[in-house]
């Protein structure tokens, strides 16, 4: 059974209240809400080359009207964002219907879980300054010292323009409330941005959270190599808490009651390298 | 827990390039002694490591405004 | 002390300590002055302390004495330094002792006990090595307070301090030994203490260290201990089976040699660089000569006689002991019986409740909403504690300077009685609407400044510490201008949060004076019962439609009391109180409320009934597995404890005519999967096997065990069992026994350590030491919102120290729910629980808010992620909302769960996120 037809057999049934895919207009393909009332529309229903997050429609809709029943178009890392706002209560698992697509038919490339994403080309001053696109959290920490890192980073954080893309594209961002918008964490109107407290409170904010579906690197208008950082969170989050952010319905790491471990503080006396001198 | 929570703190900043930068100890309310060694060997160790470079980056973008 | 129950009069001396605990404010400078350096008892000899002292830094009240044994002024009548140095004059050399006298209704005694003194044992080598050490001396040394600061030094090299790199821990020193002094009984502590020291040792020190534990049976019977001592052994701590006869220092002083027998039976020969000896508990003679000055029967060892249906009763009516004073225990149960002995003491005279209860009158509070910030800053002198360091007219003129602030004031104490007082008249004369003192720590003088303002008519919370003397004078005597600069940074931290400080109020909510009791078996009858002594009405619910629980079944005590003669009484006068509610063949179904108000919905014979209650005790037991191993369940021969005890008691001849009857210990615990000791099991064979051996003395009676775990005075009976001819077998985990039918016997084949041969038994009757096991509590710890732990035993709030309660406010727990226990350990813990239940429903009403967590239902997501991380159990989702709740009366403001909040909806009042920023910008702009 082709897309087109499912969606209707769901509509059909009474299974859903609102489909979200895409449609093209103007020849881009944008996200789309197909509802019974205009079934004719599910005609251009398509699937897009390009990305966009259908759960934070769905997160929306279900704000306004909670007990909305929402079909939508559902890759990999769509299931993955749905499973994290099931386990913090954004979305009820009763009220989703998903028309799983899988995008991966080809091998993966080398940057992306998603096959329909060309890996990122990353220029030459880029290379040398600043962050690799495709690099890799593990070699990023092998192949350059504290101080090159840090330069790094720091090269790639003062080109933020505080524009709030990451924010707004991110599927798992639900707050009501952000605290990159609380005055006294981010001075607002001000630029460039605190660096790196904007991005070292959006990476912590991160753990548990994020479940590496990259939208937040495709829109970022700076290529700040977003994905890398939010990489190495999940990374630390899996080795300390044990817990993999959309991988299942588990309820957070984060616990006091009955809560033993075997980690030991690390000690202070981490002999450092290179230290003294920071460059800009 | 809040060891999990400080080590993962400890990490993401290593990634960042501040490494050792941030400690946690247990100190009772009565071990004068060790918060004072530890409060002490971990000033010492700022000290080798050198000013904050974020301060420096404060100072130089402030520059160019 | 004369008179009798209810009407004693007791004169008490209180021996002069020659300085004045109002006026000392232990700052310490007497101590520093004072020529005269003593031997620190408190740091077992390891150290000196000066002839005026605190005993040790968690002293309470922490005020300095004098030692009138070593003072020199007191017996030379020269010195006197300290009374010239002391910035408040609190030293009085004429202070002389007091007796005071009391009219009570009740007496409890909790002396506790001495270490035992090795120094009698030659064998030993104590005291003629500085290297051997007392288990006390070894716990002073891993100690930050203690003399070696907390690091792990050889006591015998000061000058050069060096690590030990092999120590051994000796077991059973004045313990379960009859031959070289006169303690039989086994201190049931010293394993669990030894592991720990060795663990924590291993911690402490940098380069690998080996730890060996010389021991006769491994007595780790509490909860989670087998576990600890399984990772300990995990982590390389040597644990051998052996008693060491000698410990002799090497002439070369490389070391300490020691020589012991192995499993094998062979000489085995160590040098060690530090020997630690477990040494007993026992009773000191001070204590003894208490007891016989008020008539209290003692045991053949000291303790304090009490019975297994009365643990904390003495032979003298209205006199009650507990902890060590009646028998050698750890902490969780000293701390169980302490509550246990306060519940005791008080029901014969609950009526005097509240009688001499005085309540204080304070003024209207002051609306401070519509004003700007007055702020006024107290900076303390401490007398020559900050101001000797600390530029303090310096800090003054400091805090003139920063906003809001429209008062300063200097004090010498700012704490003394004159200076409070004007500080109330102070903040009403100039308006202050905020105050900040600069001086100690909230910890010890908060609540002090507090009062202080509610009786200048203002909210308590618009007070703020700046600790200018333990964070600063004191830490950096030695650089005064830097410290000034600290001072006025802390001040101005403290200034900035304060601007942010906005009043909090608490409110009283009504208790329902009223309790529900889950479960009842003798712990919670027990506990039934105490309420109901002291005047409060109990619901009783019931699983099954008889009252008694698991005790229907047993037999004896250890002491030889009859357990099913107690329990009948105890039904009866259970159904008879009519303060008790008795619901059988009940169920709890729901429970709604918190701490003071519950409402439970119970199901009582398919009818549901709603009950109101204060508070709730769980008390819900456990019960004996059914093995699946040793051919229980296939062979009539293999019974289980609590089917011989029945056996005891319904088939006589069985016993009488058996020749050969074989016990088999840990069936079931202290594996893999159950790696929990069942605690009860060793005393229970040795006692069946003692009344077997009664019936029929004829009989042969094996026990084959891992440790024979007879801690405390039940070490008494397995010396006796021993006596009797009882045979004891030792067997390893990997190296079972081995049951296979025969005809009407079972035959037991079993290696024999000793003999080294493989031995085989043809049993009449062979009894299963099978493992308690916890029931399925899940329903009931959701409706309660309590948790248990991995093998499922309920968890309390802290093990050591809180063993009755739970997290959750105003429910408790006791009995096996809790762990495997012994029946006057249940009854101890059951009387505890209701004594900590007492503490809430003696009140008509508990204070709500204050600083407690809220929340902005505008910020909320409701992504439920604070549910988890609150410890208390106080936060709630609201499932119409979608946003969650947090119950002020449950809400203890340790702030997890603003911590926690991704969108910052949640805030601790009084340490609110903006008030924290404020704080930290402050620190950080230069």
């Amino acid at each position: 059974m082709n897309l087109i037809d499912q969606v209707e057999q769901l509509f059909i049934q009474d299974k859903i209240d609102i489909f979200l895919g895409y449609k093209a207009l103007d020849g881009h393909l944008l996200p789309h809400g197909f509802t019974r009332d205009r079934m004719e529309e599910l005609k251009a229903l398509q699937v897009s080359e390009g990305r966009y997050s259908l759960e934070k429609i769905a997160t929306h809709l279900t704000e306004k009207h909670p007990d909305i029943r929402i079909g939508m178009i559902a890759r990999e890392c769509n299931l993955r964002t749905l499973n994290l706002l099931y386990t913090w209560k954004q979305l009820n698992p009763e009220n989703i219907e998903t028309i799983n697509i899988s995008c991966c038919p080809s091998p993966l490339k080398p940057h992306s879980d998603c096959s329909y994403l060309e890996p990122k080309q990353t220029g030459a001053y880029k290379k040398t300054h600043g962050i690799d696109f495709n690099a890799d959290p593990d070699t990023f920490l092998d192949d350059f010292n504290n101080k090159n890192r840090f330069s790094r980073w720091m090269y790639e954080f003062n080109k933020c323009i505080k524009c709030y893309g990451c924010r707004n594209i991110c599927p798992v961002c639900f707050c009501d409330e952000c605290s990159l918008e609380h005055a006294s964490l981010v001075e607002p109107g001000t630029l460039p941005v605190d660096v790196p407290i904007f991005h070292l409170i959006r990476a912590t904010h991160m753990a548990g959270r994020c479940i590496d579906c990259g939208l937040c690197e495709d829109a970022c208008p700076m290529d700040i190599p977003l994905r890398l950082l939010y990489r190495q969170v999940n990374a630390i989050v899996s080795d300390i808490f044990d817990y993999r952010p959309g991988n299942g319905t588990d309820q957070s790491p984060f616990t006091i009651i009955g809560e033993k471990t075997v980690l030991e503080p690390k000690p202070m006396d981490a002999q450092l390298e290179g230290e003294k001198e920071y460059g800009l | 827990m809040t060891i999990k929570r400080i080590r993962f703190m400890q990490e993401l900043l290593t990634f960042f390039g501040l490494e050792g930068r941030l400690h946690l100890e247990w100190i009772s309310s009565a071990e004068a002694q060790k918060y004072v060694q530890v409060v002490t060997d971990f000033t010492e160790k700022i000290r080798q490591m050198g000013p904050n470079p974020l301060k420096k980056i404060d100072a130089a973008v402030k520059g160019a405004i | 002390m004369s008179g009798s129950e209810g009407n004693f009069k007791v004169s008490l001396v209180q021996h002069p300590r020659y300085v004045d605990t109002n006026k000392c404010i232990a700052c310490g400078i007497c101590a520093e002055k004072c020529p005269k350096r003593v031997d620190d008892a408190y740091n077992e000899g390891l150290g000196k302390r000066k002839a005026i002292y605190v005993p040790y830094s968690q002293a309470v009240p922490l005020k300095y004495a004098i030692d009138d044994t070593q003072c020199i002024y007191l017996n030379k009548d020269r010195c006197g330094i300290c009374e010239n140095v002391c910035p408040s004059g609190a030293i009085n050399f004429k202070d002389t002792q007091k007796e005071r006298s009391l009219h009570v209704g009740s007496i409890i005694l909790s002396t506790g006990f001495t270490s035992f003194d090795p120094s009698k044992l030659d064998n030993l080598g104590f005291a003629r090595h500085p290297d051997i050490v007392t288990s006390m001396g070894f716990e002073r040394m891993l100690s930050a307070t203690g003399p070696f600061g907390g690091h792990l030094c050889l006591p015998s090299e000061k000058k050069h301090p060096r690590h030990p790199d092999r120590i051994a821990w000796l077991q059973c020193v004045g313990s379960r030994d009859e031959n070289r002094c006169s303690n039989g009984y086994c201190s049931s502590v010293c394993c669990m203490y030894a592991v720990k020291q060795a663990v924590m040792a291993k911690d402490h020190s940098q380069d690998p260290l080996e730890c060996a534990i010389f021991y006769m049976d491994m007595r780790t019977q509490g909860k989670d201990f087998d576990r600890y001592v399984d990772t300990a052994r995990e982590n390389g701590v040597r644990f051998i089976r052996s008693r060491v006869h000698s410990v002799v220092p090497l002439m070369d002083k490389t070391g300490i040699e020691m020589k012991y027998i192995d499993d094998s039976g062979h000489i085995q020969t160590e040098i060690f660089d530090l020997v630690v000896l477990s040494t007993g508990l026992e009773i000191g003679k001070s204590a003894v000569e208490l007891s016989n000055t008020m008539g209290i029967e003692l045991d053949q060892f000291n303790f304090i006689q009490t019975g297994s249906f009365n643990p904390v009763s003495t032979s003298v009516p209205g006199v009650y002991a507990c902890g060590v004073l009646t028998g050698p225990k750890d902490i969780p149960q000293s701390v169980m019986e302490a509550s246990s002995a306060a519940a005791a003491a008080t029901e014969n005279i609950a009526p005097a409740r509240h009688t001499k209860t005085k309540s204080i009158r304070v003024p209207q509070e002051r609306d401070t909403s519509r004003e700007f910030s007055k702020i006024g800053v107290f900076v303390c002198n401490c007398g020559t504690n900050i101001g000797g360091v600390i530029n303090v007219p310096e800090v003054v003129e400091y805090a003139r300077t920063l906003p809001g602030v429209t008062y300063v004031e200097e004090n010498l104490f700012t704490c003394s009685q004159d200076t409070q007082d004007k500080m109330a008249r102070v903040i009403k004369e100039q308006g202050l609407n905020k105050v900040v003192v600069a001086a100690c720590s909230p910890k010890t003088h908060e609540t002090l400044f507090r009062e202080t303002l509610v009786s200048a008519g203002l909210n308590k919370h618009v007070f703020e510490m700046a600790n200018i003397r333990n964070h600063d004078s004191w830490v950096h005597a030695r650089t005064p201008e830097q410290a000034t600069e600290k001072a006025k940074k802390l001040v101005r931290m403290a200034v900035a949060k304060s601007v942010l400080l906005t009043p909090l109020f608490e409110s009283r909510l009504p208790v329902t004076q009223s309790a529900l009791v889950v479960g009842g078996g003798v712990a919670g009858m027990t506990a039934a019962l105490t309420l109901a002594r002291q005047g409060f009405p109990v619901t009783l619910v019931e699983k099954n439609q008889n009252l008694g629980g698991n005790a229907r079944q047993l037999n004896k005590t250890y002491l030889n009391e009859d357990i099913g003669a107690y329990v009948k009484q105890l039904i009866h006068t259970v159904e008879k109180n009519e303060r008790i509610r008795l619901f059988a063949g009940a169920t709890v179904k729901q429970v709604d409320g918190f701490v003071g108000n519950f409402d439970t919905t119970i199901v009582a014979e398919g009818v549901e009934q709603q009950i109101s209650h204060g508070v709730a005790i769980l008390a819900v037991g456990a019960r004996e597995s059914k093995p699946e191993e040793y051919l229980y369940g296939t062979h009539d021969a293999v019974l289980t404890h609590l089917d011989l005890d029945t056996v005891f008691k319904t088939d006589e001849n069985r016993i009488k005519t058996a020749d050969n009857i074989v016990f088999i210990q840990c069936v079931g615990s202290r594996d893999k999967t159950h790696p929990y000791c069942s605690k009860v099991c060793c005393t229970h064979s040795i006692q069946s096997a003692i009344e077997i051996k009664r019936l029929n003395p004829d009989a042969n009676i094996y026990i084959i065990y891992r440790d024979i775990r007879t801690y405390g005075k039940r070490e008494l009976i397995y010396k006796q069992a021993r006596d009797l001819g009882i045979l004891f077998f030792r067997y390893d985990l990997d190296n079972k026994p081995v049951v296979s039918p025969n005809d009407g016997c079972v035959t037991i084949e079993f290696d024999d350590p000793i003999l080294n041969r493989r031995v085989s038994v043809d049993a009449d009757i062979l009894c299963l030491a099978s493992r308690i096991e916890a029931r399925d509590n899940l329903d009931l710890s959701r409706a309660f919102k309590v948790v248990s732990d991995s093998d499922g035993w309920l968890l309390e709030a802290h093990q050591k120290l809180r063993p009755v309660d739970f997290a959750t406010d105003g429910v408790f727990l006791c009995g096996m729910a809790h762990y495997p226990k012994p029946i006057d350990e249940s009854i101890a813990q059951a009387k505890a629980a209701a004594s900590r239940a007492i503490t809430t429903l003696a009140q008509d009403s508990i204070s709500v808010g204050g600083i407690v967590s809220t929340v902005n239902p505008r910020f909320c997501s409701g992504c439920g992620a604070c549910i988890n991380v609150c410890p208390y159990g106080a936060i709630a989702m609201n499932d119409e909302k979608n946003i969650v709740d947090i119950n002020s009366a449950l809400c203890k403001g340790c702030g997890a769960c603003a911590a926690t909040c991704p969108s910052e909806a949640l805030t601790l009042d009084g340490f609110n996120n903006e008030q924290l920023y404020a704080q930290i910008k402050s620190a950080m702009t230069a």
